[in-house]
């Protein structure tokens, strides 16, 4: 079977074809019925396209997307993405079984453009249109790695050992729009169990990024100044400290660390941000290389170590939560997803916690271009939950909820 | 209602005391997809009405009309948007302006343009010297 997948929620134009198959013969197989789907215990899957269209560069230049500047891009963009998606399927009006779409949450004005193109080919071919979820999405992205011999549980290629996964799992879903915790039962059993209060972890990465004067889009700026850390002055005076055991001069706040739900807070992160930038500024207008009272000795070092912080403070929450969830909960399978996850040091944190903490279960972080938004993930997310709609029924919803 | 002032200045916390008064718990900030809708418990209807003593009302027919009270908390944010028009795109005509729904808008001045002149103007700024007080101002 293969779904063909329209992802326009922000600021990505992505479509991908994936064809789900059985897995070969000598393997076990048993069809379950699912909505009028059939389902396979054992199924190997494959990407055969996944286009993804960035306007990144351009809502850079306002610092932040720009919502109808997104939406005049989608429009221009999608035909050619669906294009390029198709490019190597043959007669895909009879070769591609379903359409699937993201209907929300995101930007209504960015979605309606997917929506529209799904709902005119699953009208144009007479094709089943599958709605899905955005966040539930970025979960399902677990399910794709490398090579995909893959069952209802993903199973990675890179961990040949075959560490399957298995219900309950517990999935921690960042980026720019959400940070949710969410446990999952089944396929299609999602329940939120911790959110966040205020903004979301990447929107703090994003403004926090505006007020040390990164650019945008936040992470990866973030990321990149906080790499930077190693050339520090004191550390080439005692080059013998290693890189995660070096103090950094400044502290930020851990919002709700220690908070016994699982709920998340970043709009204090940001304006302690903001102060303790205030707070540097006599320090270094006019004098390069005035020592301040934070023992900070010039503007780029500061606003390095500001970086590193902030980044540090982030991902100390997220993984204290969900390694806490984890064990509350007492989940078999743990996962990451969402655009925040293809950061490096997060990726690093949650990987190192998962193993010395919670040994028993099996942890997943999705391949660093599944992180992002794309349609793969779309695709994958439709077929374990196929929720059928009828082309003239679909409408975007920009506040869905899992 | 519109709020102004800068990143921290406490909007968005002030525009969730808001939601709570209508029993409205979850009330995030919707800087990523603009607009959040929320539905105002009929329940949080009456307590509302309850504040306001029925003597100063005649007729009491006459104090829910008068009162118009909310059925929907809008609530915005322009930080991204270049201006009012963009506002305009997302559908927030439908809400501005109606008597049954409250509107609440961070970032207000970027959208001042198509703002009603009825609407509520609250300014908020950093105390210069106390981290955790801030200085709101309400105008017209």
């Amino acid at each position: 079977m293969k779904i063909l997948a329209i992802e326009t929620s922000c600021d990505e134009t992505a479509a991908a074809v994936v064809e789900f198959a059985a897995a070969p013969k000598n393997e076990k197989t048993k069809k379950l019925k699912n909505n009028g789907f059939s389902v396979f215990r054992s199924l190997g899957f494959s990407v055969l396209s996944n286009v993804v269209s960035s306007q990144v560069k351009i809502h850079a230049k306002y610092g932040g997307i720009v919502p109808e500047v997104a939406a005049r891009k989608h429009a221009e963009n999608i035909i050619p993405v669906l294009d390029e998606a198709l490019k190597n399927i043959k007669n895909p009006q009879k070769n591609i079984d379903a359409i699937a779409v993201t209907q929300g949450p995101g930007l209504i004005t960015s979605l309606r453009v997917g929506v529209d193109a799904a709902r005119t080919l699953s009208c144009a071919w007479n094709k089943p249109l599958i709605r899905v979820n955005h966040v539930v999405a970025h979960i399902y992205a677990n399910w794709l790695a490398p090579k995909f011999p893959i069952s209802n549980f993903p199973i990675r290629a890179d961990n040949p050992t075959g560490r399957i996964g298995q219900f309950p799992i517990l999935c921690l879903v960042v980026s720019g729009g959400h940070t949710l915790l969410v446990l999952m039962k089944g396929h299609g059993k999602f329940q939120i169990i911790g959110q966040t209060l205020d903004d979301a972890a990447g929107e703090c990465f994003d403004k926090a990024a505006k007020i040390l004067g990164l650019g945008y889009p936040g992470g990866p700026a973030i990321a990149a100044a906080a790499a930077k850390l190693p050339i520090t002055s004191d550390q080439v005076e005692s080059p013998r400290r290693s890189r995660d055991n070096y103090q950094l001069p400044i502290t930020l706040p851990r919002p709700m660390l220690n908070s016994p739900d699982f709920n998340f807070s970043f709009s204090g992160l940001k304006t302690a941000v903001l102060y303790k930038i205030r707070d540097m500024k006599p320090a270094f207008s006019g004098v390069g290389d005035a020592e301040s009272k934070h023992g900070v000795k010039t503007a780029s070092t500061f606003i390095t170590q500001m970086a590193a912080e902030t980044q540090n403070a982030i991902i100390d929450v997220l993984v204290s939560k969900i390694i806490r969830a984890a064990e509350k909960y007492n989940v078999k399978t743990v996962m990451l997803g969402g655009g925040v996850t293809a950061n490096q040091e997060l990726r690093k944190k949650f990987a190192e916690s998962a193993q010395k903490k919670i040994p028993d279960s099996k942890f997943y972080i999705p391949d660093s271009k599944y992180c992002t938004d794309n349609a793969a993930m779309i695709a994958v997310a439709a077929y374990f939950n196929p929720k059928k709609v009828g082309w003239n029924k679909i409408e975007p919803d920009p506040n869905l909820v899992i | 209602m519109a709020l102004s002032g800068d990143l921290g200045s406490g909007k968005t916390i002030f525009a969730k005391g808001l939601a709570k008064t209508f029993g409205i718990d979850c009330a995030s900030s919707p800087t990523f997809v603009l607009m959040h809708i929320h539905k105002i418990n009929p329940k949080f209807q009456k307590t509302i009405s309850k504040q306001i003593p029925n003597s100063k009302f005649k007729n009491l027919n006459l104090k829910s009309e008068i009162l118009n009270l909310p059925t929907t908390l809008c609530h915005i944010d322009a930080y991204r948007l270049k201006d009012g028009g963009s506002l305009l795109e997302i559908g927030v005509d439908e809400y501005i302006g109606d008597p049954e729904v409250i509107t609440i808008i961070e970032w207000a001045e970027k959208v001042k343009k198509i703002l009603p002149k009825n609407t509520k103007w609250i300014y908020f700024k950093h105390h210069p010297k106390k981290e955790n007080w801030r200085i709101i101002k309400t105008g017209v």
